[in-house]
Order: C-alpha cells, then sequence, then structure tokens
C-alpha cells in the first residue's frame, strides 16, 4: 500500500467515522428538538437561533438534517448489509454446489435483474405500504442480485485454486473448507463493491422517501425533508438545501472511501 | 467509419431532441396571425378528477363543460351563492312539487338550434336516464314542455330544486347533437371545443353567442396537476393565468406587479371525522379533547399562508349560516388535557403520552395528499395532539378508500364541497344522517335526525338557514367532525387579463368577457 493510497483511505475513513457517529448521536447532539412544531416561527432564514433557518412548520432545518442522518445513513448501511448478505449466500451456495441449483439460484436473479430497477422497487414499496422497512427490503429486492453474481464468480474461481484442492484432499468438507477458506477471500470484492454502493443506496432511499414511498411524516430524513421543501424552492430555499447539500456530502464520502478501500485491499483494479 | 457513424447518431439524436423540445411551441404556429389565444393552467382537469370530457350527463365531466364556457345551467349562483335565472327568464313555483320555468326567447346553441322548453325536457330526460347522482338528488317526476317554458314536478317535496338545477349537471346541451362525441356536444356557451384530451381542453369562440361579444379567440386549458410546475409555467408567462396553485407560491405573484390575482371564499371543507367504532373515541371527552387541541387559526394564518378561513361547521360565513353564528370552545390545549385526565388518561410511564390501563391513547390519522391542505392539516394535528399526550399516526394516501373499507381509521380528514347547491341540506344528508354514503365515522344522533326531517319539509329560505344552523350546532355538540378551514380560491393571472374572476362556488371560470391585451 502506497503512502498516497494510505492517507486517502485514513481521511475518508475519519470523515465516514464522522458521520457514523453523527448518526448515532442522532438527535442528541441537535440544537433543538427535530420534531417541536412552532407555527410563529416558520421560515425563519438561516442566522440567529437556527443557523440553518425553519421549515414550514417552524422546526429547526439544522437539527433535522442532524436527527435525518440516523435514519438516511443507518439505513443505508442496513441497506447494504442486507444486500450483501443475502446475495452473498445465494452466490456461494450456487456457485459451491453447480450444476441445477447454480442454475436456478442465477436464473432466479437474471429474473429480478430484468426489471428496470426503482420501477421494481417503487411497485414492491406500493404493495407493502409506506415505511422506513418497506422501502429497505424494496431495495434489496433490486439490489442483491449483482452481489450474488460477484459472489459466484469468486467461488467458481477459488474452489479450483491448488490450497483448496489441498484442503479438500486433506479431509476438509463441506461449510468448513467454504467458511474457513473461502469466504474470508471472496468476500472482499463484495465489501468494496459494497462501500461503493453506499451513497448511490442513500440516493435510492432519499428518493423512495421523496416519492413518499420511505420514511412517512413526521420523521426527519433527508428525501422527505426535501420532497417538504420542494415548493418553497423559491421562498425559502434553505429548507431544500440543507438536506440536499448532507445528501450531497455523505454520498461523496462514501464513494471517495469505497475508492480508497479499492485501491488499497484491490490495488490491481486500481484505475489510476 | 465508425466515427462517420458516431457523427449521424449524434445528429440524429440532436435532431430528436430539439424535435421534442419544440413540442411545446407548435400551437402557436399554428394560430391565425390576430388570435387572441388564453392559455389557462389548472390542477382541476383531469381523469383523477373523473372531469375529463364535455357530457355533463356522466360523472363529473359536468364541471369542465360550465367551467371552461361550453354550456350553462337555467339558474346560475350570485356571489351569495342564491340560484338567479341564467338560460331561464324566471320561475314560478306551482305548488310543493312543481315548479314551472320560462326560458330566454333568443338564445340558441352553438350548433344553431333554438332553446326550448321542448329541448329543456329532452335534455333533463337524458341527465335523469343516465347519471345516478344527478337523478336523486332531483327526484324528477314529469317533465312537460310548452313553447318558452318547462314545468318539472317533483316525486317529493322538492324545496332547493332550483339550487339543485345550477348543479354543473345541469348544463343545457342539444340533444340531437347527442352526448356520444366530446367534440359535438353542443351546449349554449360562450366556447366550443375544437380538440379535447385528457391533459388538454382546446377551446374556440363561439361566433353566435347569446349574451353578446366574445372577447377571446381561443381558449387552451391545460392540466398541469404538479403545483410547482404549475408555478413556473406562470412565471414564465406560458400560461395567462393558473388556478390551484400551491399555497406558498402565491407570495410570489402577490409581490409581483405583473401578476394579479382574484380570490374567494368557497364552501369547501376541510373537516376530520371522528370514528365512532373506535373505543377511546367513543368518549364524548376524548373527541372535545382532541377538537380543542388544533389551532385553525394558525394553521390557516401559517401553513395555509392565509389562503383559507378557519372553519367552525360545515358553512363558510358568506352563506350566512357560517362560522359567525356558532359556538364552539376553541382553541385550548390546557382544558383539552383535562378532558382527558377526565376520561381517565394519564401518563403514568413518563413517556409523553396519556395512558389508560397500560395502554397509550393511540389514533390513526388517515387522509389523502390530491389536496395540498390536507397532509400539512395531518402533520399539524399529529404535533398539535402530541402536546396534549395523544400519539397520532399519520397515513396519508391516495388509497385512503380501501382504509375506510377495512376500518382501519380513527379520525379521517378529508375536503368537502359542503354546499355545492348553495343549501345545506345536501351536506348534512350526506354527511351526517345514518348509514349516508359520507358518514364514514358511524355517528348518528337522534336530534339531527328529527332536523333532518324537518329540514327536508321546509320551504321558507329563512327557516331552512335555522335549521341548519341547529344542525350543524349539533355536530359541533357532540364533536362528531372537526371543522378545520375553509378554502379561499385563488385564481392569478397576468396583469393583462380582465374579467376573469374567482366565484364561491368554484363553478365559473372562462366566460365571455374575459379578455387578454396583447
Amino acid at each position: 500500500m502506497t503512502r498516497k493510497v494510505k492517507g486517502r483511505l485514513l481521511w475518508t475513513a475519519a470523515a465516514a467515522c464522522l458521520l457514523l457517529l453523527m448518526a448515532a448521536a442522532g438527535a442528541g447532539i441537535a440544537p433543538h428538538d427535530p420534531y417541536q412544531v412552532n407555527l410563529d416561527a416558520a421560515l425563519l432564514p438561516p442566522g440567529g437561533d437556527f443557523p440553518l433557518g425553519t421549515d414550514r412548520y417552524g422546526r429547526c432545518v439544522l437539527s433535522r438534517v442532524i436527527a435525518g442522518a440516523r435514519v438516511s445513513v443507518l439505513a443505508a448501511l442496513a441497506l447494504v448489509g442486507c444486500s450483501v448478505v443475502v446475495g452473498g449466500i445465494v452466490g456461494m451456495v450456487g456457485g459451491w454446489l453447480g450444476g441445477r441449483a447454480d442454475n436456478l439460484l442465477m436464473r432466479l436473479a437474471d429474473i429480478f435483474l430484468s426489471f428496470p430497477g426503482l420501477v421494481f422497487a417503487i411497485a414492491v414499496a406500493s404493495v407493502l405500504g409506506g415505511g422506513l422497512a418497506s422501502a429497505v427490503i424494496a431495495l434489496t429486492c433490486i439490489s442483491w442480485p449483482k452481489y450474488a453474481r460477484l459472489m459466484r464468480s469468486q467461488v467458481l474461481q477459488l474452489k479450483n485454486e491448488p490450497y483448496i484442492r489441498l484442503a479438500h484432499f486433506n479431509g476438509l468438507r463441506g461449510m468448513r473448507l467454504l467458511v474457513k477458506y473461502i469466504l474470508p477471500i471472496a468476500v472482499r470484492p463484495l465489501l468494496i463493491m459494497g462501500s461503493n454502493d453506499l451513497g448511490t443506496m442513500l440516493l435510492e432511499l432519499a428518493g423512495m422517501s421523496f416519492l413518499g414511498l420511505g420514511v412517512q411524516p413526521p420523521e426527519a430524513e433527508w428525501g422527505l425533508m426535501m420532497a417538504g421543501g420542494r415548493s418553497l424552492l423559491q421562498l425559502a430555499p434553505w429548507a431544500l438545501f440543507a438536506p440536499g447539500a448532507a445528501i450531497f456530502i455523505t454520498v461523496s464520502v462514501f464513494n471517495l472511501l469505497g475508492d480508497a478501500l479499492r485501491d488499497a485491499l484491490a490495488p490491481q483494479q486500481s484505475i489510476d | 467509419m465508425l466515427k462517420k457513424n458516431v457523427i449521424v447518431a449524434s445528429l440524429l439524436s440532436m435532431s430528436m431532441l430539439l424535435g421534442g423540445c419544440g413540442g411545446g411551441d407548435k400551437a402557436p404556429e399554428q394560430q391565425a396571425a390576430g388570435n387572441k389565444v388564453f392559455r389557462y393552467g389548472t390542477v382541476a382537469y383531469s381523469t383523477s378528477n373523473e372531469n375529463a370530457g364535455l357530457n355533463p350527463h356522466f360523472s363529473y365531466h359536468g364541471w369542465t363543460t360550465l367551467r371552461y364556457g361550453v354550456g350553462e345551467t337555467l339558474f346560475r349562483f350570485n356571489d351569495q351563492m342564491q340560484p338567479e335565472p341564467w338560460l331561464a327568464e324566471k320561475y314560478e313555483q306551482i305548488d310543493e312539487k312543481t315548479v314551472k320555468i320560462y326560458l330566454k326567447d333568443k338564445i340558441i346553441f352553438s350548433n344553431g338550434h333554438k332553446l326550448t322548453g321542448a329541448a329543456v325536457k329532452a335534455c333533463l330526460e337524458d341527465l335523469m336516464k343516465n347519471h345516478k347522482r344527478a337523478a336523486a338528488a332531483l327526484q324528477l317526476e314529469e317533465i312537460t314542455a310548452d313553447g318558452q317554458t318547462v314545468t318539472i314536478k317533483t316525486k317529493e317535496k322538492s324545496p332547493a330544486l332550483i339550487n339543485a338545477l345550477c348543479d354543473p349537471y345541469g348544463c343545457i346541451i342539444d340533444m340531437e347533437a347527442g352526448t356520444a362525441d366530446n367534440l359535438k356536444i353542443s351546449g349554449t356557451g360562450p366556447f366550443i371545443a375544437a380538440s379535447l384530451t385528457p391533459t388538454e381542453v382546446h377551446l374556440k369562440k363561439n361566433p353566435s353567442y347569446w349574451g353578446g361579444e366574445v372577447k377571446l379567440d381561443e381558449v387552451i386549458v391545460r392540466s398541469i396537476p404538479d403545483g410547482d410546475t404549475l408555478t413556473l409555467a406562470l412565471q414564465n408567462k406560458e400560461l395567462d393565468a393558473a388556478q390551484g396553485l400551491p399555497y406558498a407560491s402565491l407570495k410570489l405573484f402577490q409581490e409581483n406587479k405583473d401578476f394579479s390575482i382574484s380570490s374567494a371564499a368557497t364552501s369547501r371543507v376541510f373537516q376530520a371525522a371522528m370514528n365512532y367504532e373506535t373505543p377511546a373515541l367513543q368518549d364524548d371527552k376524548v373527541r372535545q379533547a382532541v377538537s380543542m387541541a388544533i389551532d385553525k387559526n394558525k394553521f390557516t394564518s401559517v401553513l395555509l399562508r392565509g389562503n383559507g378561513y378557519p372553519a367552525v361547521g360545515p358553512f363558510p360565513t358568506f352563506m350566512g349560516y357560517g362560522p359567525d353564528k356558532l359556538k364552539e370552545a376553541g382553541y385550548d390545549p390546557a382544558k383539552a388535557k383535562e378532558l382527558l385526565a377526565e376520561a381517565g388518561y394519564r401518563d403514568t410511564n413518563g413517556d409523553g403520552y396519556v395512558d389508560k390501563d397500560g395502554r397509550n391513547l393511540e389514533l390513526r390519522w388517515l387522509t389523502y395528499t390530491l389536496r395540498q391542505e390536507l397532509p400539512l392539516l395531518a402533520e399539524a394535528a399529529q404535533s398539535y395532539l402530541k402536546d396534549i399526550g395523544i400519539k397520532v399516526s399519520v397515513n396519508a394516501t391516495d388509497s385512503y378508500n380501501d382504509f375506510l373499507k377495512k376500518g382501519e381509521w380513527d379520525i379521517f380528514a378529508m375536503a368537502f364541497v359542503a354546499a355545492p347547491t348553495g343549501d345545506p341540506e345536501y351536506y348534512f344528508n350526506t354527511h351526517v344522517a345514518p348509514e349516508s354514503a359520507y358518514n364514514r365515522g358511524h355517528y348518528s344522533s337522534p336530534a339531527v335526525t328529527a332536523l333532518l326531517d324537518e329540514l327536508h319539509h321546509e320551504f321558507d329560505p329563512k327557516k331552512r338557514r335555522e335549521l341548519a344552523l341547529k344542525l350543524s350546532q349539533q355536530v359541533l355538540d357532540d364533536h362528531a367532525i372537526f371543522y378545520a378551514s375553509h378554502l379561499k380560491m385563488n385564481l392569478v393571472m397576468q396583469k393583462n387579463v380582465s374579467g376573469f374572476a374567482a366565484h364561491p362556488s368554484d363553478y365559473y371560470e372562462i366566460n365571455a368577457a374575459v379578455d387578454k391585451k396583447e
């Protein structure tokens, strides 16, 4: 690992940690109660008591952005986690067993991939009804297949490596072989892909909330805050820009972290 | 070779893009020079509003016929929602069940046929046959035509018959032209439809309009359901006028000298019905606490940005039996908390919500998003009710009918035109009469039933108003329905537009006098 790569990994990881800390602290470090409606203070411009102004219900925008970090970031993490786990298991089983089971699982993945992503997610979320959980399930539905494919190709490749054959020859079988010798290597590219996807997932979740299919009011969530502030674009732009900037910064940090992670873990894939 | 292909491809895609952009500007090119074209953007015309058509005898299509000046009714409402003759010259109440209507003599349909008693009879008979809501409201038994008069006999006493004839379904059209083809529908209005799609109505002036010179040559009514798009289109001068702008946008036009706004109070009411099947809400104290916890003055002044009036009861002030003549406790969160305590709800576990028998008081607030006020009301109510310790979960969904059917709600907030015919009976018949169509909360009160019966047999307008007041007061005293606000309707237009004004009924928009200076 070169010094440059190390440095980049360090500062992106630090920034990501900061975001995660903010998400964990949530409303605890907010200057005001993010859910306190105060119609007398509606649509105040940034400054004074409210550094980022107030929304149309008179709630502190800064506090809501901070509180929203928890929902947005943690939900994106959960989404990536679900996709990696579901996709990873399916891919591993398919790649390891091969034959008919593999065929069946991969055709299943193809079916899920053949729908246009967000449209399919919207359909699933509408059937499940609004709510954060159903948005996460819906988006997991469209994102697990690519992890499954990646995992499968890793397992297929590793299965024929000499050290695995040797382990097999020495009597190591089934689950133990898979978990102890294949999984630790095979999971690496999945983690890189996951951290790269974190930003995209966050955007997709915010998109679902924006469309009214994710988080429900009055929950502080960035996509929902943007949807609420949309009609105020010309009158109170801060109600829209603050959550927008939060999404932009978070997505950028996670994307940079993904890149740095890739450079550190799999330097052969690096573009520069 | 490859390079050449790329160039060809990019040229092709560019021309497609440009072609796509140009689509919106096609209309002006087709118009003859010197034609006055009025472009009108509205959120009210759409398939989901059930008015994308011009046949008044079908669903809510009559609203389009009437609003955009294709058809006219026998009587029309004045600004106090009292019916006045329009196509009719006058009427005569022969007995409790019979009305004789005299028609104006000079009126012709847009296809050149004369408006006669026989034409009106044919039109009303077709209406009775095809329109259930009209048939139920009018209860016509027999129509006889004689020259320029029609005599209408109803099955029961019908004190509000003339009012009901003002409803958009009462547009008089020439049945000889039929109702099958939207473009052939022939009304008596200042405009004739030239084309009609689910998103746009294109109208041309009726050169032989009976009511005088029509000032505009063409009108294009465009459905723009998204409020922000509508705002930008008007700011960009792509529209001459717009209806249904988001409240948040109105300020942009109020402060701009290039635009003018015409406003009218309407009888559209935003109300929340309590579900009598919900055990907690069967306690009058809890219902009263809910209705005392929400500050409707703040709701209208801050969230509706002054574009609405606080409601007390279903009718607005201008109708003569509105908020000024009714009594209710009003916003008083301290008293609301006391009431909850009296009903046995106290916060025993310190979680901020009151509870009884170990369970928090939780209510499901069902509403929909089609009307921009409703989600705002829901979120405000959620916060206000939290202040007195009631946990509210909001379900704002346009498939609210499913939840109503399943009974998965405690409070249902909706918008409703309380007096579409300028008469109070309709509202009470549909909302508080036991088992009526919109009485979703299963509210039932013997006092209300008795008053309704009295109202049904009362012909004297003054006594009808008194009965309406008594009924409204009874519903308020029972805390069966919470009335939040009345809609103030706004039409925003470019400065050069004249003669275009909002009307309390929400029925009349485009007329012969609407003009635009070039």
